[in-house]
């Protein structure tokens, strides 16, 4: 058991932080949250430059080679910082998917490009329910001469206005099978349509007709499309829970400052006992969300097997989603009318905790998964 | 990061498992109930075979006959123990008293006892609470009288675990009734024969004799028996409360009663045949208390890794100990009403049998929040010393 940084995990953590808390101030992620695309392209070009977004990318496709450990210590920074821009979505579940069942020519030419910040890639996982659940997914493909012919809608595709590539799963007559769909540059009519979302960051509806896309866009097998998007989901899942325990470790130790500042009756509230039992609570429940947060970035780096991997993984985000969100309510109780205005930071958090509930699997879904196996 | 044990944990997991296999009876499902004659001697005869093994001081240094064991193989023979509600696992003369008497015991102290706690051949208990001393310690009142080469012990302790079992006391007694309440605190040890102890049995709610109130009148204890300085007990004791919070014990029990309610309802069918376990919302709940199970568990594997790396456990430690026995109270609470009326019949003949156990272990869960600082009490630590929240 290490429950510590390793040293290049420590070095990730502190420049993390040092960059995020002076590149991403409240300013630029209430600008962001604002702004038509989500992020801006220096912004991102400048994480591409730091090596973050090719962190668990291999070497040799002009990555570092790490792991979902170190990964998971950007990410708990990132969204402490609640720091905008598709990192999860492009830099962790495409880049570890495209990794994982790309062919040759597709790393060659996907990966670096995602690690320089060049591509952003991103997976596209709603159904047209906004269910997670792969059988609601709107999107039909079916094999021509010229390749192959995708129609449909792809609903809440994130970050989908500025995404180069979307990792979409689409029904065919040999079962589901992921494409990557350059959607800016297709042949056929694609419609991106954006919605703005309640987390700041943009999702899109992308309608498609006869869309034409070369075999080359199949990722993994054709009709083996269901172990694309599990993998996609697990590693979002993973990456999103670590997320969720940064953003609810920042509101703890916000709320802890406020409780210890804000004057009632002659005592700072932080003097009262039912505040101290919150805050106990909150970084408490922080805690107890982080280790598994942890451990679920570990089982997809150490040699875990599938069924015990999606187990820690499920028990992870359901844990994060439950806690983080006991965290958030918590902290606007003890913020009282100041935590309800739009001036102040509080509701940033809150916005993204309880929309990053519903991401890669929502609590019911993570527990239903616990539930079948155990 | 890294979440799982080395081989020298597995192999030691496993020599004990091997162990316990051979020293339990067939079919074991325990607790052990200390409180009748043959647990007794069951537990005693365990303690001395684990003593014999090394296992109940492995913590403890090489000169005090210890094996300088990592905390963490410390926690995995609590962990297995527990998981297996195995008896002899003496806290109070190990894990509490021992290590105190290294860090304040007089030489003569250390040669007298510490052997005997190794050997298995003592048992202790502790004497903090009183009828009006509960989560407030410092507010006791049982006096003891510096006469001579002797201390006269006059008052009471209360909810004492095996006081009746015990043969030595430790215990916090006033010394000095002028001073600040906590500078007039003293350490003692006390042998429970001494003329003038009377100990009074209280049965708990589950219908047990487990605890007890220990009378002092005029109990004559020699000054030798002062364990730190006089009046400096109070540091003695919040020093040892160190050794006694972070056990796992709560996160093991969990996880054994999670099992059996599990495997219950893998057995049992309803009225229209269908077995509990096919309905999702038993296979959800079960989940969800599996994932309480395993945040208790990880924050007491941290504790233990915070120890290997030479920190004294405090905010950690008191996080654990509610999680841990939160989680062991859901557990239960969970399968009272899973196993419904079947599971509420007050029957001792039945204690083979889950349901003829479950509504008892929920009764003795009650304490689990309780004892050893209430969680509260806990949260207020957290509040005070983790998260330097103003008294006032």
């Amino acid at each position: 058991m290490d429950f510590g940084l390793n040293e290049t995990q420590e070095l990730i953590r502190s420049s993390a932080a040092e960059y995020l808390s002076d590149r991403s101030p409240s300013d630029f992620v209430r600008a962001m949250a604002a702004d038509e695309q989500g992020y801006t392209d220096d912004f991102w070009r400048e994480i591409g430059e730091l090596g973050w977004l090719g962190l668990i990318v291999p070497e040799e496709h002009s990555g570092s080679g790490m792991d979902m450990s170190d990964m998971a210590v950007l990410l708990g920074e990132w969204g402490t910082a609640l720091a905008p821009g598709p990192l999860v979505e492009s830099a962790v579940v495409s880049a570890s998917a495209i990794s994982e069942f790309g062919s040759d020519v597709q790393k060659q030419d996907w990966l670096t490009s995602i690690a320089t910040g060049e591509m952003v890639a991103v997976p596209s996982l709603v159904g047209m329910d906004g269910s997670t659940d792969p059988s609601a997914m709107g999107v039909r493909a079916s094999e021509t001469s010229n390749g192959w012919v995708i129609s449909g809608t792809s609903r809440f595709v994130p970050y989908g206005n500025s995404a180069d590539l979307v990792l979409m799963p689409a029904e065919t007559d040999a079962g589901m099978t992921v494409f990557a769909v350059p959607v800016k540059s297709a042949e056929g009519t694609v419609n991106v349509n954006r919605v703005k979302m309640a987390s700041g960051a943009p999702a899109c509806d992308i309608d498609m007709n006869e869309v034409v896309v070369p075999t080359a866009t199949v990722v993994g097998e054709v009709g083996g499309g269901a172990d694309v998007v599990d993998h996609m989901m697990l590693y979002g899942a993973a990456a999103r829970a670590t997320q969720m325990v940064g953003a609810g470790s920042a509101v703890t130790d916000r709320t802890i400052e406020y409780v210890k500042e804000r004057r009632q009756f002659g005592r700072p509230i932080g003097a009262f006992q039912v505040i101290q039992h919150y805050m106990a609570d909150m970084a408490t429940k922080v805690k107890s969300a982080k280790h598994l947060a942890d451990r679920s970035a570990w089982a997809l780096s150490a040699d875990v097997d599938g069924v015990m991997a999606s187990r820690i993984v499920s028990q992870a985000k359901w844990s994060a989603n439950t806690l983080m969100h006991d965290i958030v309510w918590k902290a606007h109780q003890s913020h009282g009318a100041i935590g309800f205005t739009w001036e102040h930071d509080l509701h940033l958090y809150t916005r993204r905790v309880l929309s990053w509930r519903a991401d890669f699997g929502d609590s019911d879904s993570h527990i239903e998964n616990l539930g079948r196996t155990l | 990061m890294w979440f799982e044990f080395n081989e020298e944990e597995l192999a030691f997991r496993e020599e004990l498992r091997e162990f316990l296999d051979d020293e339990l009876a067939d079919g074991w499902i325990g607790p052990n109930d200390e409180s009748s004659e043959e647990g007794w001697e069951l537990y005693c005869r365990m303690r001395r075979k684990l003593a014999e093994r090394g296992w109940l001081t492995m913590t403890w240094p090489k000169e005090y006959g210890g094996q300088e064991a990592s905390p963490m193989i410390s926690l995995i023979f609590a962990e297995e123990m527990s998981y297996r509600r195995a008896p002899g696992n003496d806290r109070f003369g190990t894990r509490m008293l021992g290590p105190t008497l290294m860090v304040f015991g007089t030489d003569e102290q250390k040669r007298k006892y510490l052997s005997d706690i190794a050997q298995g051949g003592i048992q202790w208990c502790q004497g903090y609470s009183e009828p009006n001393t509960g989560s407030d310690l410092a507010s006791l009142q049982t006096f003891a009288e510096l006469r001579g080469d002797e201390f006269v012990i006059n008052g009471s302790k209360i909810w004492t675990s095996l006081a009746h079992r015990a043969d030595m006391m430790f215990m916090l007694v006033r010394t000095d009734r002028d001073a600040e309440r906590h500078a007039g605190i003293s350490f003692l040890l006390v042998d429970m024969k001494s003329p003038g102890i009377q100990v009074n049995p209280i049965i708990n709610i589950a219908g047990a004799h487990s605890f007890n109130q220990v009378m002092f009148d005029d109990v004559h204890v020699p000054v030798e028996n002062l364990v730190g300085e006089l009046h400096d007990g109070w540091n003695v004791a919040m020093n040892l409360l160190n050794f006694e919070r972070g056990n796992i014990d709560y996160v093991s029990w969990a996880q054994k009663s999670w099992e059996e309610i599990r495997d219950y309802a893998a057995t049992t069918r309803r009225f229209d045949g269908s077995l509990m376990i096919d309905d999702m919302k038993v296979r959800r709940r079960l989940a969800e208390l599996e994932a309480e199970i395993e945040m208790a568990r990880y924050i007491t594997y941290e504790v233990a890794w915070l120890q290997s790396l030479g920190h004294p456990p405090s905010t950690e430690a008191s996080m654990c100990k509610i999680a841990a026995t939160e989680v062991n109270t859901a557990v239960l609470d969970f399968g009272v009403e899973l196993l419904g009326m079947p599971g509420l019949i007050d029957d001792p003949d039945e204690h083979k049998d889950l349901a003829g156990r479950i509504f008892k272990m929920r009764m003795y869960q009650t304490s689990g929040p309780i004892l050893a600082g209430t969680n509260e009490i806990q949260k207020n630590i957290i509040a005070y010393r983790g998260l330097e929240l103003p008294r006032r």
